[in-house]
């Protein structure tokens, strides 16, 4: 269990979002500008989106289930050779077996959200939440920086 | 979203472009689904897809595996480059029937 806390300095954006399919898109394109100014390449920020966006809808396909007016929160820290993405919602706690990666043995519709985000990110962590409820999923990616 | 139908040399070109993802998904399935339904040969042409998520490609997924039992063909061709990388991380890009171009699909399938 990391105690790691993202410094208020490298704090890159905050943003509060309703769990919603719809809002998704916002979203992507937060992520996508945040990373560039991170200096991730193009090709690293178009995967680290898919990694948070699958992240997201968990939230809103499993977290929220049956909740119609639920919020979630991402923050994103920038530091020197990693991206940190921090996201927050007040659903009830998640199953951490079913925030494993567990590839489909064979070809299926569906289940492969989590495996995505393990393979794009180099730590994922759920963390549990000092008031017991809600959740946080933290995700880290290393890389060097984009020169240009 | 939105998408294009077009028939073909005997084939259904359904015509994706936008994001594929968890918002509109349930329409691409229901599409591609419908379009399997109605005819033998469906292409899905993805040069215009800017996006897709886990739930657009288990539509795609949905849709190989009902053709595969309906015994039609199903293939998917131009692959835009965020497709092509979805696919890939999914390691279902060996998994498809997948043509360079649209014009290569039909006549392949023809």
């Amino acid at each position: 269990m990391s105690n790691y806390q993202g410094k208020d300095s490298e704090l890159s954006v905050r943003v509060t979002f309703p769990a919603q399919a719809g809002e998704l898109q916002r979203v992507r394109e937060v992520v996508r500008r945040t990373c560039d100014e991170c200096g991730c390449t193009a090709d690293l920020a178009n995967d680290l989106v898919i990694a948070v966006d699958e992240a997201c809808q968990n939230i809103v396909r499993h977290a929220y289930r049956n909740v119609d007016d639920g919020e979630a929160t991402l923050e994103i820290f920038c530091r020197d050779g990693a991206v940190e993405f921090r996201l927050q919602d007040d659903a009830p706690p998640m199953d951490n077996e079913k925030l494993k990666p567990v590839w489909p043995k064979k070809v299926q519709a569906g289940g492969l959200g989590v495996c995505l985000i393990h393979d794009i990110m180099d730590e994922v962590e759920h963390l549990p939440l000092p008031s017991g409820q809600g959740n946080l999923l933290r995700m880290v990616k290393s890389f060097k920086r984009d020169p240009e | 979203m939105n998408h294009e139908i077009i028939e073909k040399q005997g084939a259904s070109v359904v015509v994706l472009r936008g994001d594929v993802d968890l918002s509109s998904s349930p329409e691409a399935r229901k599409l591609l689904l419908s379009s399997i339904g109605g005819s033998d040969r469906v292409l899905v042409d993805l040069s215009g897809v800017t996006y897709i998520d886990s739930s657009g490609v288990a539509s795609l997924v949905e849709a190989l595996q009902a053709s595969k039992k309906n015994g039609n063909q199903f293939a998917l061709a131009a692959a835009s480059e965020p497709t092509r990388r979805v696919l890939e991380l999914a390691r279902l890009d060996k998994v498809f029937t997948m043509y360079a171009t649209v014009d290569e699909g039909i006549n392949a399938a023809g």
